[in-house]
């Protein structure tokens, strides 16, 4: 019976042992802020003029739209920076505001092309380092005044962070570009070689829009390919990229969508000479003519067309590697990782910045061209 | 109390399986990308059959002498003076591993969930708990690993699938490279504390249902090989071996980086089932140290010891938080202690008891 009682006290015993403790953890929550009580950006932007750093970070204020119910959009707004190092820039940055910032809504990272040149491997490292941040946030780059890009924005009540990670994501999703998140930027910053294409964006009237692609050679801005140039880069680096293409024959202007199938890279490595065996192989839809609908077309035809089809982009891969290793002298292609995946060792040994521009890459290409079969309903009578 | 508890060898593999990944899937990728690069799956496969070995030693000892653990037989094998000097150092080795362990939850406490709360408050919440669950005894905790073993396992390994879809495949490959081989030696020792607890087998008595668990002990580590493989080939493939070398929870930080569907916040997703792991692995450490207390200190209750025990616990993690690098000094010191407890001394007894037994026969033969 004692030894009854005195274990049903021994179990008390714990149960407050126990809950003390829960009351204590419960109390660390007594300083935890809530969600309006902090200022959430959205984006941070960069730059560097006159010896200065200048940070931008937009904020979401989401307090100024709430309705009754506590739902609502939000207010975009941004507060600018200065300083001579980072840490000052983000110290000054400190004293503007009157809460924390929340980092982790942060959806983009822009830097002008000026913080770039000065501050790119600094900045993403400080970024790495941060754990607020999300790591999965788009970086681009500008050649765009940041100010203009985030009043214009706000203008229309747009986040500049949001529209960035929707445009970027959008455009992978459709093919017409590739995604590279921010930790991808920094393995590659941070490797042996570190050329690479990053995003650029600017001003398209008032609309925020993907103007090309800022090459990034030795953690520098080294160039910058145009949207209307960069088709042949994006079937080299994306995963489903999709096109369409005007085929002039006949006199009729043949709209024709090319999606690839197959990126196949052979490297090499034979007396000391680098090469590159890039076979690509491409689904091709013929959509319409300008003039006239060419229904039932003939094998002949479709043989002609594709022949056309496939020179133009031969000739368009072609531009893609002639600018890669003689105008820019950078692989930003991201042959290397075939190279350094087939041959380790040679790799390690090698300068690549030095090596890439003097390898030979062949391209070879085939297309696989449709007629588009659509089915009227309207012309059908259905009993 | 005495031991009578025995598990089944479903419950021996989770009990083994939580034991080894305690802590280890978080900072694993960064260890090993660090030393053995892309070519990590090698050093970690050797690792593993090389602990099956251990682990079978020590499952057949253990068959060896049914229903007794490793105070009783090794009684019967080495006496009673290096009995006490085995328990004494199994002892003092399971409650720094211990330290070791509720440090680690109380710094991915702080800085992933509750980052006001003061550490020895975490302490005291965490040693009363793991306490009141080590009183209960070795069966009670199989039956829960059991649980909490197959969750983790399948919230890790889905997550790892997630990381082979979402990452990039340049991002492992080559599979070997050459030039790594000469780091293998390092990645070795590395690897040691993750697969150091096998010794936690010492605590378990075994009986009939264990006859095959010499075999099914050695695939367990053969697949807790490739669970870490999976692990640090799926950071990388999600980070690039340069991220994950810089970045210290770097199997966190992967998992932040993937995309899964639904869920958002995949990070504290995974940590609330990564920290039953870290749990599992706290509440068998202190299990263990109450087994052996028990046994040295007959006469004492359970629930004596089991709190006395607790105390220590708190004491020595109070010490524990105010020594800088204790992390640090753990990785470098440990090492030895646990290839002592997981070869030496286990591989000391076998021989032992093999030639003992051999020389009894040879009498019993003699004498017919």
């Amino acid at each position: 019976m004692i030894k009854k009682n005195l274990t049903k006290h021994i179990k008390y015993l714990l149960l407050i042992v126990m809950a003390i403790p829960f009351c204590m953890i419960s109390a660390g929550c007594h300083d935890s802020k809530d969600i309006n009580e902090k200022l959430i950006a959205t984006a941070v932007a960069c730059d560097y003029k006159d010896d200065e750093i200048l940070f931008y970070v937009e904020f979401a204020d989401i307090s100024k739209r709430q309705g009754p119910d506590g739902g609502g959009g939000a207010e975009y707004i941004f507060v600018k920076a200065y300083g001579k190092t980072l840490p000052e820039v983000r110290a000054n940055l400190n004293n503007q505001i009157d809460k924390p910032i929340f980092l982790s809504a942060v959806r983009a990272l822009i830097l002008t092309e000026s913080f770039a040149n000065e501050y790119f491997v600094e900045y993403l490292y400080r970024f790495r380092a941060d754990e607020n941040y999300r790591k999965k946030i788009e970086t681009v780059i500008t050649m765009d005044d940041l100010e203009t890009i985030f009043s214009t924005s706000h203008q229309k009540e747009e986040s500049v962070g949001f529209m960035i990670e929707g445009l970027l994501q959008s455009q992978a999703e459709l093919g017409k570009s590739f995604s590279r998140n921010t930790m991808r930027v920094i393995e590659n910053a941070s490797g042996n070689y570190t050329g690479q294409l990053i995003h650029c964006i600017g001003m398209q009237e008032k609309e925020i829009a993907i103007t090309g692609y800022s090459v990034i050679d030795n953690n520098k801005v080294a160039g910058f390919i145009p949207v209307e140039e960069a088709k042949g880069v994006v079937f080299w680096k994306a995963d489903n990229p999709k096109f369409s293409y005007i085929v002039p024959y006949n006199d009729i202007n043949l709209t024709i969508e090319v999606e690839l199938k197959k990126r196949k890279m052979t490297a090499s490595y034979e007396n000391g000479q680098i090469g590159f065996d890039i076979k690509m192989e491409f689904d091709a839809e013929l959509l319409y003519g300008d003039q006239k609908t060419p229904y039932n077309f003939e094998e002949a035809a479709t043989k002609e067309v594709t022949e056309l089809l496939t020179e133009m982009l031969l000739k368009e891969f072609y531009v893609t590697v002639e600018q890669s290793l003689n105008k820019y002298k950078t692989d930003y292609l991201q042959m290397d990782d075939e190279f350094r995946i087939r041959y380790p060792e040679a790799f390690e040994d090698m300068d690549w910045k030095n090596e890439y521009p003097k390898s030979e890459i062949t391209i070879s290409v085939n297309v696989d061209l449709s007629t588009t079969y659509m089915m009227d309903y309207g012309a059908v009578d259905v009993k | 109390m005495s031991l009578i508890n025995s598990v089944t060898n479903r419950q021996m593999v989770f009990i083994i399986f939580l034991t080894l990944t305690t802590y280890s899937t978080i900072d694993l990728p960064k260890i090993m990308a660090e030393t053995a690069g892309r070519s990590s799956w090698i050093p970690i496969l050797i690792v593993s059959a090389v602990f099956g070995v251990g682990i079978v030693i020590i499952t057949k000892l253990n068959n060896m002498h049914q229903s007794k653990v490793l105070f009783d037989y090794s009684q019967e094998i080495v006496g009673k003076l290096f009995t006490y000097m085995f328990v004494v150092f199994f002892l003092i080795y399971f409650l720094i591993i211990g330290v070791f362990l509720k440090l680690k939850l109380v710094a991915l406490l702080q800085s992933n969930f509750l980052p006001n709360t003061p550490p020895f408050v975490m302490l005291l919440f965490g040693i009363t708990l793991f306490g009141y669950v080590a009183y209960k005894g070795i069966t009670n905790i199989a039956r829960g690993f059991e649980i909490l073993g197959i969750s983790f396992l399948i919230i890790t390994v889905g997550i790892c699938i997630l990381m082979f879809v979402g990452g990039m495949h340049y991002n492992i490959l080559p599979f070997y490279n050459p030039s790594d081989t000469k780091k293998f030696a390092e990645a070795i020792k590395e690897m040691i504390l993750p697969f150091g607890g096998i010794e936690i087998l010492f605590i378990i008595p075994f009986t009939a249902k264990n006859k095959k668990a010499s075999k099914t002990a050695f695939l367990t580590l053969l697949l807790i090989g490739v669970f870490y493989i999976l692990i640090v080939e799926g950071a990388i493939m999600i980070l690039g071996i340069n991220n994950t070398i810089a970045l210290n929870d770097s199997f966190i930080e992967a998992i932040k980086v993937v995309e899964m569907p639904i869920i958002e916040r995949t990070d504290v997703f995974y940590l609330t089932f990564g920290l039953t792991s870290l749990f599992a692995g706290m509440i068998i450490v202190f299990a263990a140290v109450t087994e052996f207390a028990c046994r040295m200190f007959a006469k004492v209750k359970r629930h004596i010891i089991v709190m006395i025990i607790g105390v220590v616990f708190f004491i020595l993690c109070l010490f524990g938080l105010n020594i800088k690098n204790f992390n640090e000094l753990f990785a470098n010191y440990a090492t030895i202690p646990a290839l002592v407890s997981s070869f030496l001394i286990p591989t000391t007894l076998f021989t032992v008891a093999k030639l003992k037994r051999r020389a009894q026969r040879k009498g019993k033969v003699a004498v017919e």
